[in-house]
């Protein structure tokens, strides 16, 4: 891998290298352009994967670690926030792709116009995107030809256009993917395969996946997940022009007295400060992590933080809505084996406005629970937590319990946010991200709707027991959303179509903070179109000379 | 701590706030440390050695097995006990969970306390009636010591061997869960069933 000095003025500095980070690294140095990705969490190699609940999550060996980054949180501006684990994201060289489960929707039509075919919706800042899924279709197919989905095209009949069908088939199907596909059948819905980023056969020079089920929340020792650190960070690695510098975290990014990016502060893994020198900058952090950084780049020429003359960066955060239907079944499902998911539906996409409320969703089956995490939160409601009756259950049901996860809409509101928490600063000293959260009354509904519509799948299935777990207001998220949006007027979104910052004519933001809406719970797919198109797009104007354009003014 | 208060996924980070902490990441030398304990553990239960306690008392050591036995009692099929749940907890507590020492010291008193207050004539929990033991943990159930208590328990009969924890995979027998490093399809009862009737479907097709 080529190194950088700090001294060398490198074309682009990228802030993460998770699904956005290491796709704008590959396009980029493959385009003939050098690169240095910052990432704040260690070059884990596949060998460094283990198949061990323990270590790998209770431990957080791929994710934040809440201890060293404490996050704060609260519901309401008025509120004190407090030390809370709120969020979830991905700390290694390939970012939450890593660890992911792989669900790879593209958006639907829909989720780029709601506003303009909903109309405005009390309490919330809904908006169109400044772009269509029209825009967006070569990219995805992109992605899936150039990372590797695998899945089935025209199954479903709410699936969006495409130009193209899967790679690869859909992935072998499992016993909560049977008992989901007849379950729905039944009622009158339409399942289909998984659309997932795991590869079914062999692909290129990776190999398919042996099913091993270390998958959800784990690091794919074999590299048949399509994480970009089996698959574009290496492509990038081996342009010659591109360094990956983990343990590397980026706390400050520089300006110029013309507004213009000089480069990025970043403190080493001996917690050294360093400044790497750079023509431009791409924040691929995270829809939280990237509002924060931009927080903390104030200057006096940016007194409200980097590239927020809207005062919009880091609001308007969407988690997505999450709940879930358990059912227990009279045979071995066996679900700790093979990856997660393998039947969807999207029957409940777009639901009906005269619900009276705005949203949508999908859903599929799955049980991702690993021993330990079963034992401990995996029991309906009321079974015993110890004792012989309790050992029986977890011997009886372990390998008989089914999930049916529903996936759905967070509307952007304003007060939904990332700031800076005035008191509390993180092991390096910097200001925990502090969220304010409250999920919209229509998210709850939709919610509660997505639901009531598992409960009734799973009555159309043999279960010899069901439960639900309550819907209630979210104070965890692990799709970070929305907080640095994309949009033409520049008072009412951080960047344009090109992921260019509307305040810095050098700064591009391209994660999860850039999207409008949140998309049905399943946002890695669109963040990396999104990634491959902004590359695109930033080829063309560095082509032109674009990029060393004088500031706006702010 | 509620854990209902929080929905599943949050099981990851917020699992044991309520004992006050949450794992903190640890370093390579350590789990290396662990990784060589655990053979040599291996090596020695197989040798018929008995494992040396590395923090636990022995009279702690007593009351921790008693404790975990009566959360995974032994029954027809192994429990916490044959699993060597004590010597996890006992090896984790001076390593890779030494930031649970205080919250274990805080919950240990908290059972002792009990103990005290409803057996005063008794000399420890290990010694108690298994009737009496029960009472005790039906007292503190709903606290955050129990929970703790019923957290190392659960990660010592289902974690990993390499680690110390479920001696002879006896808490992964007990579950079924056949950890192969890979699997072929059909995976359960329900997809092989599936299977079964695409292909019987396919053959009525044809015919």
């Amino acid at each position: 891998m080529r190194k950088f000095a700090t001294s060398d003025e490198v074309d682009f500095a990228i802030i993460g290298s998770g699904a956005a980070g290491g796709v704008l690294a590959k396009e980029l140095s493959t385009a003939g352009f050098s690169v240095v990705v910052f990432e704040q969490g260690p070059y884990l190699r596949e060998e460094d994967f283990q198949h061990n609940e323990f270590r790998t999550i209770f431990q957080h060996r791929l994710t934040n670690n809440p201890k060293r980054q404490p996050v704060t949180f609260r519901k309401t501006e008025q509120d004190k926030a407090k030390v809370q684990s709120t969020l979830l994201y991905g700390r290694v060289v390939g970012g939450g792709t890593v660890h992911f489960t792989a669900n790879y929707w593209r958006f639907h039509e829909i989720d780029f116009i709601e506003r303009s075919k909903r109309g405005a919706v009390a309490g919330a800042a809904l908006a169109d995107w400044p772009i269509t899924y029209a825009d967006l279709e070569p990219y995805y197919t992109k992605v899936e030809w150039e990372i590797g989905v695998s899945g089935q095209a025209g199954v479903s009949p709410f699936d969006p256009p495409r130009s193209k069908p899967y790679p690869m088939p859909p992935l072998p199907i499992k016993s909560t993917g049977a008992i989901f596909e007849r379950g729905a059948r039944k009622m009158g819905w339409h399942p289909f395969p998984a659309p997932i980023a795991i590869l079914s056969q062999n692909y290129g020079n990776r190999a398919g996946c042996v099913h091993c089920g270390y998958c959800e929340q784990f690091g794919c020792e074999m590299g048949a997940k399509s994480s970009t650190l089996a698959t574009v960070i290496p492509e990038a690695e081996r342009t010659g022009r591109c360094e990956i510098r983990a343990e590397s975290y980026v706390h400050e990014i520089r300006t110029d007295a013309a507004g213009r990016v000089t480069g990025v502060a970043y403190f080493d893994a001996r917690k050294a400060g360093n400044f790497q020198k750079a023509k431009a900058a791409i924040v691929c952090a995270n829809g939280v992590e990237t509002p924060r950084l931009l927080l903390m780049s104030k200057s006096s020429l940016f007194p409200q933080g980097l590239a927020n003359s809207s005062g919009l960066v880091g609001r308007h955060l969407m988690f997505n809505t999450y709940t879930l239907a358990y059912g227990q079944y009279e045979h071995p499902l066996n679900e700790y084996k093979s990856q997660t998911v393998t039947r969807v539906l999207q029957d409940f996409y777009e639901l009906d406005p005269n619900l009276g409320f705005c949203g949508g969703g999908g859903l599929d089956m799955r049980f991702d629970m690993h021993p330990i995490a079963y034992s401990l939160f995996g029991l309906p409601p009321g079974a015993p937590r110890w004792g012989a009756e309790y050992k029986s259950e977890i011997q009886r049901n372990y390998t008989r319990t089914g999930i049916v996860a529903c996936h759905g809409t967070s509307l952007p509101v304003a007060a939904n946010s990332v700031s800076l928490d005035p008191e509390i600063v993180d092991e390096w000293g910097l200001p925990a991200a502090r969220i304010t959260y409250k999920d919209h009354p229509d998210d709850l509904k939709t919610g509660q709707y997505l639901l009531a519509r598992a409960m009734e799948l799973l009555d159309a299935t043999p279960a010899l027991r069901k439960w639900s777990d309550p819907v209630r207001e979210q104070q965890f998220g692990v799709h970070l959303l929305g907080t640095c949006r994309m949009g033409n007027d520049p008072k009412n979104s951080v960047i344009n179509s090109d992921h260019r910052a509307h305040d810095v004519p050098n700064l591009f933001l391209c994660d999860g903070s850039s999207l409008v809406t949140g998309g049905r719970g399943q946002p890695t797919m669109t963040i990396q179109a999104l990634a491959y198109r902004a590359a695109d797009r930033i080829v063309a104007l560095a082509k032109r000379g674009e990029l060393s354009a004088p500031a706006r003014a702010s | 701590m509620d854990t209902a208060d929080f929905s599943r996924r949050n099981f990851l980070l917020q699992s044991f706030a309520g004992a006050g902490s949450a794992w903190l990441a640890a370093a390579w030398p350590e789990v290396l440390a662990a990784q060589q304990y655990a053979q040599h553990t291996v090596r020695a239960v197989a040798a018929g050695v008995p494992a040396k306690l590395e923090y636990l008392t022995a009279t702690q050591a007593a009351d921790v097995e008693a404790i975990t036995s009566l959360i995974i009692p032994t029954t027809d099929t192994p429990g916490a006990r044959e699993a060597g749940v004590v010597y996890f907890i006992d090896h984790f507590l001076r390593t890779i969970g030494a930031d649970e020492q205080k919250p274990f010291a805080y919950a240990m008193a908290l059972v002792e306390g009990k103990r005290k207050e409803l057996f005063p004539a008794s000399a420890d929990f290990a010694s108690l009636t298994a009737a009496q033991q029960t009472e005790i943990l039906k007292d503190i159930e709903n606290t955050p010591a129990f929970n703790l208590f019923r957290s190392f328990t659960m990660i010592g009969f289902l974690g990993n061997p390499e680690d110390g924890a479920n001696r002879d995979i006896a808490g992964w027998k007990l579950i079924g869960f056949d950890n192969a490093p890979t699997h072929t399809p059909p995976f359960g009862y329900y997809d092989a069933e599936y299977a079964a009737e695409q292909a019987a479907a396919t053959k009525e097709g044809k015919k």
